[in-house]
């Protein structure tokens, strides 16, 4: 099989389109079937949720890129699909064919001068992994390092436009222009920011100067072997988060692991404003001497200072029933319109966001919390499909990362089962809180 | 031969490019510490060196790929891929050469029998270490395929040559479909499959065949 990625709009835009006439035509095959037949010989509807799960994630895959990283997206927003769609989509993480070798070759020597076998004492040309955006290689250098080679595919950055443009376009057709056009400009610019593999590469130096620990494992940028499309760095050996699942862990290794990604996450509240904002799977390693080994630092999100600290503060707000301050801050966000003509809209998007806001705080009002809990999981997917509910897109455009961070660590500590020690985490954000002039106590 | 063919080569193509200098065998041989006759020994003239220079980086990126460490894992349509963008790396190096002399000294060159040797012997060396190839190709088509490839390769670099797409991605697409497809010629066992049947059949008489050839087949 040809291992092309295609790059061009008409060429992307003809197979999301063929895609999409695909993946309809199985629901509309599958509504006539069913219409003629009896009750009990019907087709579950889950089948061809899964059937066409395949079949969109086939087509994501082939076309790299922007492509996969929305089903990257999607995998991560448990609730927003199918579970079908989730679980194949989850496949997006660490799952992806990757390019020929000989093109591999190639693009070193096109970013670093030489071919790989002339550079590195040893070169993998096998990818260890392919991921949205580009490939890791294992290699060694001639002074004894071992390192992953990320190698970029030909033309991401092309692909990134045309693809928001065609995804874009569909979307569009649904919502109003202006309340997606600033959401689909945070998402290209984060986008172009990770195909520029000399910001990742000093970004990983960045967290690993704040964040290098006994328990925190960062891997080091080797910059004389990178470029804009090609990144070098250390290696960090241990297992991913399926690769230690699959291994039955007990619940304390379990715990142990949850935990060191909680604190992770809480580490960064603080006055640096820089979150490592792609928390997937794949990203994370529990390394052989059970430290966390952080992976990505493609997506880092930079918050301003006013933003992060008022989406801080709902936190006691939200803890601590301290509702008469709330609908300001839902204000501030973006997330309600004071000002609308239709305010009885306005009250009924408060008042779901405020029981949302309860309920995604409810591991902070424990010492500790199971995780595991699927009903926990069940009533935010719930109200994660409600939003949807509300016809158009609301909160500022910093809120995409957010999520992505906080409720992609939620997701994570589900799927490891772990029950974790939250009791820090939340003195973390009120002392953070409170040193922003905000109030923690009714 | 008192002077290295790479060489000549390298020294003919600087002083062709030199805007200082008039290229000639003479200029050349003083170049390169040797007399014009021993050049005439090898080349015919000036322009025999300069269109050697193909046959050259035809044979150099042979040698080069070979050279990958784990060049015996890749798949054929890889080797034949890293064959092709070695070509295109060498030939990039002298790049104001190439867009120079490419159809003068390759294309319409009486050389042009010279790369095609070395490209189609390339393949030759391939197929012959790749027990994936079907054996009916092997007997009856390979040198349909061998003709196909050369006159494929040298499409891949005049469309190299005049690929202005970022990165030459337009360029690394088709040889990447081009050389899938001369893969999958190459291991097509749909005629191997069917001689196989009809042997079976033979064999165990389900089809007869006259004057006891069904034997012949058992044999």
């Amino acid at each position: 099989m040809s291992d092309y990625v295609p790059s061009n709009k008409m060429e992307r835009s003809a197979l999301l389109l063929k895609t999409g006439a695909n993946v309809g035509g199985q629901y509309l095959k599958h509504g006539l079937r069913n219409a003629f037949r009896k009750k009990e010989k019907r087709t579950p509807l889950s089948e061809i949720h899964t059937q066409n799960a395949r079949t969109i994630f086939d087509a994501l895959t082939q076309l790299r890129g922007t492509a996969l990283k929305l089903a990257q997206g999607l995998s991560m927003d448990t609730g927003i699909l199918p579970e079908e769609f989730a679980d194949i989509f989850a496949g997006a993480q660490y799952n992806v064919p990757p390019i020929n070798r000989a093109l591999v070759r190639s693009l070193v020597r096109k970013e670093l001068g030489k071919y790989p076998e002339q550079l590195f004492k040893s070169f993998n040309s096998t990818a260890k992994a392919a991921a949205s955006i580009g490939q890791a290689h294992e290699a060694e250098l001639m002074d004894g390092r071992n390192v992953i080679v990320k190698v970029q595919y030909p033309s991401v950055r092309d692909s990134i436009s045309s693809d928001l443009a065609v995804v874009k376009g569909l979307i569009r057709q649904v919502l109003p222009r202006e309340k997606i056009d600033v959401y689909f400009e945070e998402v290209r610019d984060k986008l172009m920011e990770e195909t520029d593999y000399r910001i990742e590469g000093s970004q990983i130096s960045e967290f690993r100067s704040y964040y290098q620990d006994e328990w925190l494992e960062m891997p080091e940028y080797v910059e004389e072997f990178s470029t804009e499309r090609l990144l070098t760095m250390t290696r960090l050996s241990g297992l991913h988060i399926d690769q230690f699942l699959a291994q039955s862990p007990s619940q304390e290794e379990r715990n142990h692991f949850g935990q060191l990604l909680w604190d992770f996450f809480h580490l960064q509240i603080n006055d640096h404003y820089v979150f490592h904002a792609d928390t997937h799977p794949g990203n994370y390693l529990l390394t052989d001497d059970k430290k966390l080994g952080v992976l990505d630092f493609g997506c880092v999100k930079r918050y301003p200072n006013a933003f992060f600290d008022r989406y801080m503060s709902l936190m006691p707000m939200h803890l601590n029933e301290m509702d008469e301050l709330v609908w300001d801050a839902y204000a501030d966000l973006e997330m309600i319109f004071p000002d609308a003509k239709k305010q009885d809209v306005e009250v009924a998007f408060y008042e779901f966001c405020l029981d949302f806001g309860k309920s995604f705080v409810e591991p902070y009002r424990h010492a500790s919390y199971d995780f595991g809990d699927k009903n926990f999981m069940d009533q935010l997917s719930k109200y994660v499909k409600e939003i949807s509910q509300f016809g158009e897109p609301r909160g500022s455009k910093h809120f995409i990362y957010t999520a992505k961070t906080h409720f992609g660590l939620y997701v994570l500590l589900h799927q490891l089962g772990a029950v974790v020690e939250t009791e820090k985490g939340r003195e973390r954000v009120m002392d953070f809180v409170a040193s922003k002039g905000y109030a923690v106590e009714p | 031969m008192k002077f290295k063919r790479e060489d000549a080569i390298h020294k003919a193509v600087e002083l062709f490019l030199s805007p200082d200098s008039d290229f000639s065998i003479i200029n050349l041989a003083e170049q390169l510490g040797v007399s014009a006759n021993e050049i005439y020994e090898v080349y015919t003239g000036k322009d025999a060196v300069l269109a050697d220079f193909y046959a050259l980086v035809a044979e150099e990126s042979f040698r080069l790929t070979k050279a990958i460490p784990d060049f015996h894992e890749f798949t054929l349509a890889e080797k034949l891929t890293a064959v092709v963008h070695t070509s295109f790396d060498l030939l990039d190096e002298q790049r104001d050469f190439v867009e120079q002399t490419f159809k003068s000294h390759f294309l319409d060159s009486i050389y042009y029998p010279k790369v095609e040797k070395a490209v189609r012997q390339q393949l030759k060396d391939l197929v012959n270490h790749d027990s994936g190839v079907s054996a009916y190709i092997m007997i009856t088509q390979i040198d349909l395929v061998y003709d196909f490839y050369f006159k494929e390769y040298t499409h891949l670099l005049r469309f190299w040559l005049k690929d202005r797409s970022e990165g030459k991605e337009k360029t690394y697409a088709l040889t990447d479909k081009l050389t899938s497809f001369v893969e999958e010629v190459l291991y097509n066992k749909v005629v191997d499959k069917g001689f196989d049947l009809a042997k079976y059949f033979l064999q165990n008489n389900i089809i007869k065949l006259p004057f006891g050839l069904n034997d012949w087949f058992k044999g």
